[in-house]
């Protein structure tokens, strides 16, 4: 299934398809590793809901919902839902 | 006569070295703070050192190169 | 001498390694972006000492924030004999993508891959010559922290630096291969230095490149033309990063062996995080740490025992009092005791205070002036040492304990890695104001300093958002304007019984966190209208402060607070004594006769200027020392209080103002501020407010001045800043004191100030209007 990252439920995970928008945000986001193909974990919401926490490449990265929403994201509906169940609560 | 004229009220030996001292000390303050301003290094003396070494920054480096 | 540079990713233990190899105490953090400057040190224990240069954290070569330009250009343009690149080992990945772009480089390079015992703890292990080997830079397996592997890092580096290391690049098996190889033909027709990396930045279209070398332009862009990418179309940017991230993933990550396989497992970091990030409880715990480190420093009622158990006063218990000289005083057990124990348990901060100024700094200085006294010295004499540099320099010294104790806090804050979780937390809030959460810290910063606080501002991707920042930074009270709050807070608790004054003085902290964001808000809907800037960041894992990097900043706070009270407000006591003991005439004034001096003929000029504000004609005579107080802060804020102690002094033993039963050195300045106030009945709490507000708004030091000068960068925007901060100071100021003396005026301003809004709003739907219409 396909969706942009901030349309994620914390815990949920998944693989980068790919990145869009403006320059100097995308050239960021690639920099930091949002690449295709890497694969990322939302692990929370600030307290406001945004930004958002995701880990990626083994560490930690924050950014915002309306940067997220730049990362196109394929996940598969049984690995989100065991996610999601598994949650980072585990 | 309660004002005084500054020479007329005396000089001891006490006097001439705190004057002296103070004269001293307010130059070297100005002129140090004068020079680093030059060479574009700030004066706040803060001692943030955690975020900034902008004041205390090594010179030796080029000192030695000097040599 | 050869020079080694330090580059790295961000918060990857450069300048701990810089420590480690040059035995310098440059400071480390736990956040990303601590160290926005090169600083440089020396290397000893190689054939030939060695410059070491510790460059700013960066992610990448592309210039995405002026650090990153910073980096760059010092590895291409001052051509360093070998860059040491440090790795973060724990996170392979990210780190190694830097790596790939500073091969490309014609410069010899060795890795230096760092934090192996965090590696090694979690089990898991990784082949250190493997990754040589498909590196082809030799990899030395270090720990900064524990200075491990050093010596054969700088040896091998060494060697390195004598040979010659053409770029190498992992895109060759790209598509694009033949592009780079193209247009680095090219460029090496035209003597360009570093062919390849200039080629690749060439390809990206990186801004400065394209600049740099528009003839060449030309190839890419043909070569755009033909090509098509069923994921990145035409975007060659993506396409590089993407390449170099791939290579990575498939040729140097497998050298990594995790001993737990799953990806995303939860470490003790991540359970911290939970509960202090947390969605409901992340901003009330933020405010309750903020509190805590407040009351851990001010209160004389620690943990409210006093409030609870209602515990008496020393005074009040007779095992502690004596009579001397037909007076009640405390015997001097009692005078230890009070300074842990008076009617309430004091916190920490309060007792390092109490023992540091009423039994050391106080003695001490009352010795001496005892000594100074009996000297037989001329009287000016004794008055200038007493009242004009004991005072003056006393009153300053005496600020140390609350501010080191401060400071301990906000570094353990820091240090553990919480700092760079508020910027998270905070940033939905931040943005309101225009603002990304990464404008925080430099904000945070400015509580300590405003200097290394608008350098640091260099982390700011966006220059709006940085020129809005560096501007109110000041308005963030820096560990220099705390003498002010606290003397000038303690001086109205006492003169006026009213409230608190621990709370009057994180009133006054947070009066100026709102001053800051309501200009950022000004500011952002006017002159500095633009996007909000991104937010992306990388978050560290939270680890245990480290005593020695606390005792070392400590250290370095205490250093630089003593010899500043010894050089600058030293310096700054004897001109204003003296430009009060002279007139125009360089007659010498008798402390009666100050009225009369230079300085307060200049400063009465200038006074009616601040009648608005509560501290102008209507004070009368000696209304000027409050003007003169605040513009000696303009050398240095400590000044302001220095000043007065100074001033109330000499004012005192000219019989102007009365000092019974108040010590002018003793506790912070705050008798000195209390005696002006009980000469003269002009003075209430409002002016007093007033006071502070427009101290602590108005243009900064001029060390502060300096620094935004020179980050600013442009002289238009510099001289607009300076007019910023009169600006805001004077309508702060003024708004306090009318409000507080004549209550009736909040509506007048409330008018005002909806008036204003009313200006701003419709102007910018007007423009908005303008803008779709001209785009349509």
């Amino acid at each position: 299934m396909e969706k942009t990252l901030d349309q994620f439920a914390v815990g949920e995970h998944g693989i980068v398809k790919n990145v869009v928008g403006e320059g100097k945000i995308k050239r960021r986001l690639f920099d930091m590793g949002i690449t295709p193909g890497a694969e990322i974990l939302l692990r929370k919401k600030a307290p406001l809901g945004d930004p958002l926490e995701v880990t990626i490449r083994g560490y930690e990265l924050t950014l915002r919902k309306t940067e997220a929403c730049c990362v196109n994201m394929v996940t598969r509906e049984s690995t989100a839902t065991a996610a999601r169940d598994k949650g980072v609560a585990k | 006569m309660t004002k005084s004229v500054l020479l007329a009220s005396g000089f001891g030996a006490a006097e001439i070295i705190l004057v002296v001292a103070c004269a001293l000390i307010v130059a070297s303050v100005t002129i140090t703070m004068i020079v680093r301003k030059k060479k574009g290094k700030p004066s706040c003396g803060c001692g943030d050192c955690l975020h900034c070494s902008a004041c205390c920054k090594k010179t030796d480096v080029k000192e030695e190169k000097e040599k | 001498m050869r020079r080694f540079a330090l580059a790295g990713n961000p918060n990857s233990g450069k300048t701990t390694l810089f420590n480690g190899l040059t035995g310098s105490t440059a400071h480390v953090g736990n956040w990303p972006g601590v160290t926005v400057d090169k600083r440089e040190g020396t290397y000893k224990k190689c054939a030939e000492p060695i410059a070491i240069v510790d460059l700013p954290g960066i992610y990448s070569l592309s210039p995405y924030t002026p650090e990153e330009v910073i980096a760059r250009n010092y590895i291409l343009d001052e051509k360093p004999d070998c860059v040491i690149n440090i790795v973060d080992a724990t996170n392979l990945e990210r780190n190694l993508y830097l790596t790939t772009q500073i091969l490309e480089m014609d410069v010899p390079m060795v890795i230096a891959l760092n934090m192996m015992d965090a590696v090694e703890k979690n089990g898991d292990k990784i082949d250190a010559n493997e990754l040589e080997k498909r590196l082809g830079v030799p990899v030395v397996k270090i720990s900064a922290l524990r200075s491990k592997g050093l010596t054969e890092l700088m040896d091998k580096a060494y060697n390195e630096s004598k040979k010659r290391r053409c770029g190498s690049s992992v895109l060759e098996e790209s598509d694009i291969s033949h592009l780079i190889s193209d247009v680095k033909t090219a460029l090496t027709g035209q003597k360009v230095a570093n062919p390849l990396f200039h080629a690749i930045k060439l390809v990206e279209g990186d801004e400065i490149e394209v600049k740099m070398h528009k003839d060449v332009l030309g190839v890419v862009e043909a070569f755009k033309e033909t090509y098509t990418n069923e994921i990145f179309g035409g975007d060659f940017e993506a396409l590089v990063a993407d390449g170099r991230y791939e290579y990575i993933s498939k040729h140097f990550a497998p050298v990594l062996q995790r001993k737990i396989k799953e990806k995303f497992n939860l470490t003790r970091s991540d359970k911290a995080d939970r509960v202090l990030t947390h969605r409901i409880w992340g901003i009330p715990i933020f405010l309750l740490i903020l509190f805590a480190v407040f009351h851990l420093t001010f209160s004389e009622d620690f943990l409210f025992l006093g409030a609870i158990f209602k515990l008496p006063e020393l005074a009040d218990i007779p095992a502690f009092v004596t009579v001397a000289n037909g007076e009640e005083t405390l015997t001097y057990g009692a005078r230890w005791l009070q300074c842990i124990y008076d009617g309430g348990v004091m916190s920490p901060g309060v007792i390092i205070n109490n023992v540091w100024n009423n039994m050391i700094v106080g003695e001490l200085f009352g010795l001496i002036q005892g000594a100074v006294e009996g000297s037989g010295m001329q009287p000016w004499a004794i008055g200038l040492i007493n009242n004009g540099i004991i005072d003056g320099v006393g009153s300053v010294l005496s600020f140390l304990p609350p501010i080191l104790v401060l400071f301990l806090c906000f570094s353990i804050l820091e240090d553990s890695g919480y700092m760079a979780r508020i910027a998270f937390i905070l940033d939905r809030m931040f943005r309101r104001f225009g603002l990304s959460g990464r404008a925080f810290m430099p904000m945070i910063m400015g509580f300590g300093c405003s200097v290394p606080a608008m350098i640091n501002t260099r982390t700011l991707a966006d220059d709006k958002e940085r020129t809005a920042t560096i501007r109110v930074i000041p308005f963030f009270s820096c560990g220099a304007k705390l003498p002010i709050l606290t003397a000038v807070a303690g001086a109205m608790a006492g003169a006026f019984g009213v409230g608190n004054a621990d709370l009057i003085t994180l009133a006054m902290y947070i009066l100026g966190i709102v001053v800051a964001i309501l200009s950022v808000l000004l500011m952002r809907s006017t002159t500095l209208k633009g996007e909000t800037p991104p937010f992306i960041m990388e978050l560290p894992t939270y680890h245990a402060p480290q005593f020695k990097n606390l005792m070392l900043h400590l250290w370095d706070k205490t250093k630089h607070f003593v010899k500043k009270a010894f050089t600058i407000i030293l310096a700054s006591t004897i001109v204003i004594w003296a430009l009060t003991h002279f007139s125009f005439g360089w007659q010498y004034l008798d402390d009666e006769f100050i009225n009369e001096s230079i300085l307060a003929n200049i400063a009465k000029l200038v006074q009616p200027l601040f009648t608005p504000l509560g501290f102008g004609s209507q004070l009368g005579e000696f209304g000027w020392v409050f003007v003169v107080a605040a513009v000696s802060g303009l050398i240095a804020k400590e000044n302001v209080i220095g000043t007065f102690s100074t001033l109330a002094s000499c004012l005192a033993a000219g019989g102007h103002i009365n000092v019974e039963g108040l010590d002018i050195m003793a506790e912070n300045g705050v008798d000195a501020v209390r005696a002006m106030i009980m000469a003269n009945p002009a003075i209430i709490g409002a002016t007093l407010v007033a006071f502070i507000a427009f101290n602590m708004t108005t243009i900064p030091c001029f060390a502060a001045v300096g620094t935004a000068k020179a980050e600013l960068g442009d002289k238009k925007r510099f001289n607009y800043t300076l007019l910023f901060w009169i600006a805001v100071s004077y309508v702060v100021g003024a708004m306090i004191y009318t409000i507080g003396a004549w209550w009736w005026t909040c509506f007048i301003w409330t008018a005002a100030v909806v008036g204003v809004i009313a200006f701003i709003v419709l102007r910018n739907k007007k423009l908005a209007k303008k803008e779709s219409a001209t785009t349509l």
